[in-house]
Parts: structure tokens; C-alpha cells; sequence
């Protein structure tokens, strides 16, 4: 029989948090309470994007979207929309002015721009059931490239103009290409999914919501390059990726689709799961390499590169979860196809984990070339407050700042670089006019430094000297030439580093000098931090029409503030820590950073 | 081993099962069985899971199934809202033997059943 309604709760990572396994084993309840077990569908999925509003419930055929479903709630949701087809107008989710509900998920702005191809079936389906992959046209691309000859798979990737999605944007058919041509006995197929920019979870949600359609990929691109083993390193603590994927693995080996001969065809190809501990240098494929061996995580000069002499020595294919996310599609929609969607030299499409000063915090998925201005503005709905968009962060650690005078450019490759920053592997970070630019510059070098397996001395050494100017400049300590000093260790660093971890570290300081060069001078020059962040740079002060209501006085924690009621207030700046509670207190508005 | 045909066939299966997960627009074929505590008294229930039924039976794919509060007209439940090709009829007292026929004849047939209709 066929079910009336499929309730689909969110269990990627964000709303597991949010506590929708409670949620779902509540469901389970009142379904048998209401008699609609048998006829209504419970499927738990990966990520649907809208983290911020989590946990989300999303209810079928209407397409009902539930934001922030607590236990309470369930009861209502069931014999309401469940038994008497009536939505809990509630818990729907709302537009901006929140007097409209959004009936359907599709209709939201969050939606109507996205296109979703690596993300085709994160949030629709079972990812631990087989069946409901295979439903959606799962393992009908494999067959399909048996059927062609090697190069023939070859040619399609090349041709889709496919780059790679892990952050250098490298041609994937190319690589695809030089794997296939180098010599050697055994070949492996490597998916990288040891994601660690602050703030990025795309492949993670790949593999979480979808995990066979990585497998079905990773076998194409054996039976591409001749490859009979596959490996993907994952980092353990993503125990809902790892979880997710050791169950998808298992099923394919049951259904024989995996393995020897797989699916009656001649081809052999099995893959296998590698655990990494979180280091960052291992999404460094060389230093992947040597982790997944068993080695340390360290790199080595390239060439030669993995095509050549990867995984044991041998000819190796690493590419990025999302990279190979598209492959599926590409084998079963042509190459043309692909080539449609995106711009001259970036083709495609790119998933984006939106954070920072932004209300819809969340995974998105946009055409290569929509500008900026539509990811911030009409998908992620602005920064929170009605504050002012002042920067978006983009390539986390590697990357660098896009200011708001760029906000037209289009999204991809070679624009992001033009301009100072790059795609990185996904990671978009918005920043609003309380951020200061050379507190976040700060913030992504400490990162780096911490990171930093320090066998070459330019990253080891030179990082940590550059962020102590950076500390200086913070602690009010800045003299003239430190940031002329900082330029100029930029550039040695990005020159002499052994990989690219050490490579790009440099890039959040260089492009918030280029565009923000102002705060950096008003932190030497002036002692001020315009933006009020740096707490070493700050002085509160109380102005003349203070009314003398006591409220700072009350809120202070460290008595710093004194004045009798009526009068006007002083704050003692020798005790003042500056932590900003009064400012935020103070009805008048009276006391200035 | 599952061979290629073997997988078709659950991929012709799940298909079915899941054709209830699109979403209910104008343009496609959509049955709406109206599910407040009268249609439910009425017998709307079983009329839901005879339309389902039969969907599943003849592997309809395209056919959206909701339900929907009550329509104001409680003495015909169970109502039934059928829009085919961007015509809406209205069909009143619905049984799970005239479901059957609906799909049949409406659905797959393309004929407005008129004896249904309440005039």
C-alpha cells in the first residue's frame, strides 16, 4: 500500500543537537496512538539546509515546513495535519515580516534560488535505507559507465568542465585523465572528506544525507582509472557521517553492488572507511595520503602528484566529497547538461555553509555566478538586527574577505580570485559592521598557527611571528612599519611553504589589508578599534544627558561605575573590563564606546 | 547478488511508494480528501486508503494524495476535490467503492463521474 503522507524529520547533525532524535521517537508514539502507522511514512533524513531554524519537520504530499518543532508539539502536528489534514499554521515556517506563512517548502526565498545537484537528495530521503536511493534513480549510473569504455567516462567529466570543489578548482577530468594514463599495479580512488574550515560543513551533510551517491561515484571513478580499491578518509568526529556511511556501505555489499562482479557486471571495486583524528594539514592530499597510510600527517613537496605517485606509491585519484557528489549526475544527464548550468569557466553548481551575521544560518546550493547580493541577501535573509553587511568571508583559513562594494560579483573561480579571495571549499562567513577585520584576521591566523605541522619553517615559524603583530596591533601596541613588516612576511610565507596549508595562511591578512587597510591604520595610529571589538582599544565613557537611573550602575559587575540617582554617572576606567553590559543597559543611550 | 533487473524492480517499487513526496501544485493531478472530524465520522478514512490503494495497485506516479480541514458542507462528507488538468470538480458522499471508480474513470479515463457530483 501506498502511504498517505511522509513525515520527514532533519537528522543531520545541527538538528540532532537540537534534539530531533526526541523528536522522532515522540512521533513514532503518537503515530501508534492515532492508528496511522501503517499509513504514514516516518523518514529521517540528512540535512534540508535550514540549520538555523532546526529541528525542522517537513511533512508530505503538502510539502509543510515545521521550524523549530519541540516534543510538545508532536502531538498537535499528528492529530491535526496527520488525521485531519489541517497544517499547524504555528510552527510554519514565516517570511522576513512573519505575518505570511510559507506553506510549502519550495515557495520559500530560502529555496526558490537554490539549484541542487550535489544536494539532490540531502533532505528527501532515507540515507540509511538503500532501497529509497535506488527509488531515486540510484545505481543507474554505474551501469551506464560500464557500458562506455574508460575514456569515453574520462571525456564526459572533462567535457562537463567539472573543477574541483575542495578549494583549488583543478580540472576533475584531468585528473581524472593522468591517474588513468600513469602505470602501475594497483590504483586507488581517494575521496577527501576531512573537512576542517572553521565554520564548513558541506561534504559532511553529503555524506550524511546522501552516502550512496559518494559509493555509486567512487565506483565510476575505479572502473575510470582502473582502480580496484577505494578509500574514504573521514574525520572520526563526525560520527553521524561515519555512521551513516559504514551502514551504506554494508547494504551495497548485501545487495551485491559492491564488491566482486558487482550488480553481474565485470568490474571489481570495494571501498573502505579511514578515520583521521582532525588535523587540519590532513585535507592536504599528500598529507592525507601519508595519515591514511598510517603515517603521520605530514606533506611533501609535489611533484609527483597522487595522479602519479600517490596512496602507497601508487597511481592515486583524490578527489573532494562534493566533487564527486556531482559525478552520478553528470554520467546520467550528459555532459551538455552540466555545462548548462553555471558560468564560462566555472560550471556547475556550489554548496555554501552559511554562517556568521546572517539570519538563515544553513547549506545552500546556488549556480556558479549568482552574485553574492543573492546568497546574502534573498537566501540567507540579511544580517540579523538590521545591521549592516560589511564583509563575507569566503575559503575560511585560505581564503579571504569580499567587502560590500564587491557584493555584485558573481560567484565562482576565477572572479573570487580575481578580487583577493577565493571559493575554498565552501565555508561563507558573513560579517556586519560589529565585526573588526583585523580581530577576524587574527582569528583565522591563530587557527593556522595551531594547525601548522611545522615541518617547513616559513609556515611554522612565520605564522606565528605574523600573528604576534597582529596580537600587537590588537593589544594597542602597534607601531609604525608593523604593517608594512606584516606585508612583506605575507608574501615570504605564501612563497616558501612546503604545501598549501602554509601557502594560503597569509590570505585573510593580505585581503583585509587590501580592502580594510583604514581599521588596520586606526589600530596603529589612533589606538582604536572602530568597530569596538578589540577590548584593549576600548574606553566607555558616560555623556552629559545621562538621567542618572542607576540601571549601569546596578549591571556593572566590577563596581566600576559610581553616581547617586538624578546625577550623572562616571565610569572609573582603571577598573572598567570593559565587557559592555551597562552600554547595552543604558536606556538613553549614553555611554559611547 | 542483485542483478540489474532486480534493481529495477525495487526502483519501480520505491517509486511508487514515494510518489507522495512532491509537492501539491495547480499543474499536476491531485486528489484532496476533505479529513475534518466530520469527513473522519463520515468515513473519510477509509476513503483516503482506497484512493492509495488503487494508486499503488495501477502505479499511478504522478498523482498527488493530501488531505485537507473541512470544506463547510458536513452533511456531504466525505468530499472529495479532484483537479485534472486544471479542472476542479467537487464530489460529494465518497465511498471506497466510488473512489475505485474515480480513479478509474476520472483518473485514468479522463470522464467527470456526474452521478457523484452533488447538484
Amino acid at each position: 500500500m501506498r502511504q498517505h503522507s511522509h513525515v520527514l524529520v532533519c537528522g543531520g547533525t545541527g538538528c540532532t543537537s537540537g534534539g530531533c532524535k526526541a523528536l522522532t521517537a515522540e512521533l513514532k508514539k503518537q503515530l501508534a496512538v492515532n492508528n496511522l502507522t501503517e499509513e504514514v511514512g516516518l523518514i529521517v533524513t540528512g540535512c534540508f539546509g535550514l540549520c538555523a531554524l532546526g529541528p525542522v519537520v517537513v511533512i508530505y504530499p503538502e510539502g509543510s515546513f515545521y521550524e523549530k518543532v519541540k516534543v510538545a508539539d508532536i502531538a498537535e502536528i499528528v492529530s491535526e495535519h496527520l488525521v485531519k489534514g489541517k497544517p499547524v499554521e504555528r510552527l510554519l515556517h514565516t517570511e522576513g515580516s512573519g505575518d505570511t506563512e510559507v506553506q510549502s517548502f519550495a515557495d520559500t526565498s530560502f529555496y526558490k534560488s537554490q539549484l541542487r545537484v550535489a544536494l539532490r537528495l540531502c533532505g528527501l530521503i532515507d540515507p540509511e535505507c538503500i532501497d529509497e536511493y535506488i527509488g531515486y534513480d540510484g545505481y543507474t549510473a554505474y551501469p551506464k559507465a560500464v557500458a562506455m569504455s574508460r575514456q569515453q567516462v574520462i571525456d564526459t567529466i572533462k567535457d562537463s568542465g567539472l573543477r574541483g570543489r575542495g578549494g583549488a578548482g583543478f580540472s576533475s577530468g584531468l585528473k581524472w585523465q593522468f591517474a588513468h594514463d600513469a602505470p602501475g599495479k594497483q590504483k586507488y580512488v581517494v575521496v577527501n572528506a576531512d573537512e576542517g574550515d572553521p565554520g564548513a560543513f558541506m561534504d559532511r551533510s553529503i555524506l550524511e544525507g546522501d552516502p550512496h551517491a559518494v559509493i555509486e561515484a567512487m565506483m565510476i571513478a575505479g572502473y575510470a582509472i582502473g582502480a580496484t580499491k577505494g578509500v574514504v578518509y573521514v574525520r572520526a568526529e563526525y560520527p553521524i557521517a561515519v555512521g551513516r556511511l559504514e551502514i551504506a556501505l554494508k547494504q551495497a555489499r548485501q545487495y551485491g553492488i559492491l564488491g566482486k562482479n558487482a550488480m553481474g557486471l565485470k568490474n571489481d571495486f570495494d571501498i573502505e572507511i579511514r578515520l583521521g583524528a582532525g588535523a587540519f594539514v590532513c585535507g592536504e592530499e599528500t598529507a592525507l595520503l601519508a595519515s591514511a597510510e598510517g603515517r603521520r600527517g605530514e606533506p611533501r613537496q609535489r611533484p609527483p602528484f597522487p595522479a602519479i605517485k600517490g596512496m602507497f606509491d601508487m597511481p592515486t585519484l583524490i578527489n573532494n566529497v562534493e566533487t564527486i557528489a556531482n559525478i552520478t549526475q553528470i554520467i546520467n544527464n550528459g555532459a551538455e547538461w552540466f555545462k548548462g548550468i553555471g558560468t564560462e569557466k566555472s560550471k556547475g553548481t556550489k554548496v555554501f555553509a552559511l554562517g556568521g551575521k546572517i539570519k538563515n544560518i544553513g547549506l545552500v546550493e546556488i549556480p556558479m555566478g549568482t552574485t553574492l547580493r543573492t546568497v546574502v541577501e534573498e537566501i540567507g535573509g540579511g544580517c540579523p538586527k538590521g545591521k549592516k553587511f560589511k564583509a563575507a568571508q569566503t575559503g575560511g583559513p585560505s581564503g579571504g574577505c569580499i567587502p560590500a562594494s564587491h557584493m555584485d560579483i558573481p560567484i565562482d573561480f576565477d572572479s573570487l580570485v580575481s578580487i583577493g579571495s577565493m571559493m575554498g571549499s565552501g565555508g561563507l562567513i558573513v560579517l556586519d559592521e560589529d565585526n573588526c577585520m583585523v580581530d577576524i584576521a587574527k582569528f583565522f591566523l591563530e587557527f593556522t598557527v595551531d594547525e601548522s605541522c611545522g615541518k617547513c619553517t616559513p609556515c611554522r615559524v612565520g605564522n606565528k611571528r605574523l600573528l604576534e603583530i597582529l596580537e600587537k596591533l590588537t593589544d594597542g601596541k602597534g607601531e609604525q612599519g608593523d604593517i608594512e613588516k606584516m606585508e612583506k612576511l605575507c608574501h615570504y610565507i605564501k612563497e616558501n611553504s612546503l604545501c598549501g596549508l602554509g601557502q594560503t595562511a597569509p590570505n585573510p591578512v593580505l585581503s583585509t589589508l587590501k580592502y580594510f587597510r583604514d581599521e588596520y591604520d586606526a589600530h596603529v595610529c589612533d589606538k582604536k578599534c572602530p568597530s569596538g571589538v578589540c577590548k584593549n582599544l576600548l574606553s566607555f565613557s558616560i555623556l552629559d544627558n545621562c538621567i542618572g537611573c542607576t540601571l549601569c550602575k546596578r549591571v556593572c559587575p566590577v563596581d566600576a561605575i559610581s553616581g547617586e540617582l538624578k546625577q550623572l554617572h562616571t565610569i572609573d576606567q582603571a577598573k572598567c573590563i570593559k565587557c559592555g553590559l551597562c552600554v547595552d543597559k543604558c536606556p538613553k543611550k549614553s555611554i559611547i564606546k | 547478488m542483485k542483478t540489474l533487473n532486480e534493481l529495477q524492480e525495487i526502483r519501480k517499487q520505491v517509486k511508487n511508494q514515494v510518489a507522495n513526496r512532491g509537492i501539491v501544485s495547480n499543474s499536476a493531478t491531485n486528489i484532496v480528501v476533505s479529513m475534518d472530524t466530520c469527513g473522519i465520522n463520515a468515513g473519510a478514512k477509509n476513503v483516503l486508503k482506497a484512493f492509495n490503494a488503487e494508486t499503488y495497485r495501477l502505479n499511478l506516479l504522478d498523482i498527488i494524495i493530501a488531505q485537507s480541514g473541512c470544506g463547510g458542507d458536513c452533511k456531504l462528507e466525505p468530499v472529495v476535490y479532484v483537479t485534472k488538468d486544471g479542472v476542479k470538480t467537487t464530489y460529494a458522499n465518497i465511498t471506497p467503492e466510488k473512489a475505485v471508480r474515480i480513479i478509474n474513470e476520472h483518473i485514468v479515463g479522463g470522464k467527470i463521474i456526474k452521478e457523484f457530483i452533488n447538484a
